[in-house]
């Protein structure tokens, strides 16, 4: 092989070599965007996963809420406020449920309305139950959640 | 003898077999075909991605309102599984209907509609509501669960 055979050689090979090292760059970066993209996506749905998850607790928390407060309506007066006793599996997460009965209630008169808010760790939920007075007691007129 | 042998291999070295030729096309093959499926699918995962989150954006948006909705209704009725009719305590009627383009929730205040393409139906399970959400990404349906204060307080099953 002669000088100058092999200059012409070398300089095809690293040509070949920068055409290949673009290559493998470009389907590096194309695969990079698409695994940050997937990771994002996970982790929006991990997240979305755990806020339903908890609404669904908030929920199940405002439902047992009214039932224990019905229990609470033998002589309910305005402004009256309790807090229902939690499970220790949802104590340990900083759960609370407080029930109040509205300042502008008239129990008296059979009805009165009631604020029911439920909280876990930082995330709350609130429902305003409208109760009249019955021949069982207690029953619901409205219930509503209200606008945030 | 031993000229004669060396020029030998310096024949043979300059050259491939076919074996080794096979078997480096064969390799070049497996990649290529490796990397245009990876090229593929991470072009589909780019394209897609965005479009999934605004999906998802749009069911929590109507979700919310719906939630609502359902847990102050009177009553849920179905008269198919993609139309809900809600009664609320003060008579009004809710409605709302899951097309193939979007969402649509009709009350005495007018329209208000959800774009999604996501095939969304609805049922009823004791006293809630539950929204079933089709997805060709994973074979099984997700579902979302709207509880009723009323019928969960009266203890009322369909």
């Amino acid at each position: 092989m002669t000088a100058r055979s092999f200059d012409r050689s070398s300089h095809i090979d690293s040509r070949r070599g920068g055409f290949v090292l673009l290559i493998a760059l470009a389907m590096f970066s194309v695969v990079s965007v698409a695994i940050l993209a997937l990771g994002l996506s996970m982790s929006a749905d991990a997240r979305r996963t755990f806020d339903r998850a908890r609404r669904s607790q908030l929920d199940q928390l405002l439902l047992a809420g009214t039932d224990d407060a019905r229990q609470h309506l033998s002589s309910p007066h305005a402004g009256d406020t309790w807090n229902t006793q939690l499970p220790h599996s949802l104590s340990e997460q900083a759960a609370t449920l407080q029930s109040t009965i509205d300042p502008a209630s008239d129990p008296g008169a059979g009805q009165l309305l009631l604020h029911i808010q439920a909280r876990i760790e930082n995330r709350s939920a609130e429902q305003i139950v409208r109760l009249a007075k019955n021949a069982n007691g207690w029953g619901i007129v409205e219930a509503r959640i209200p606008s945030e | 003898m031993k000229a004669h042998r060396s020029s030998d291999f310096c024949r043979r070295s300059r050259a491939f077999t076919i074996t080794e030729m096979l078997f480096i096309l064969m390799i070049f093959g497996v990649a290529g075909v490796v990397s245009m499926r990876l090229f593929a699918a991470s072009m589909r995962v780019i394209r897609t991605a965005p479009d999934t989150q605004a999906h998802a954006a749009s069911i929590d948006r109507l979700s919310f309102t719906l939630h609502r909705d359902v847990w102050g209704a009177k009553s849920i009725d179905l008269p198919d599984d993609r139309t809900i009719v809600l009664s609320e305590p003060d008579s009004a009627t809710i409605r709302w209907h899951f097309s193939d383009a979007d969402v649509t929730r009709t009350d005495s205040a007018g329209d208000r509609r959800w774009p999604t393409d996501l095939p969304l139906h609805a049922e009823r399970r004791d006293n809630a509501l539950v929204l079933r959400i089709s997805s060709d990404r994973s074979d099984r349906d997700d579902e979302l669960y709207f509880p009723c204060q009323s019928l969960s307080a009266s203890g009322a099953h369909q």
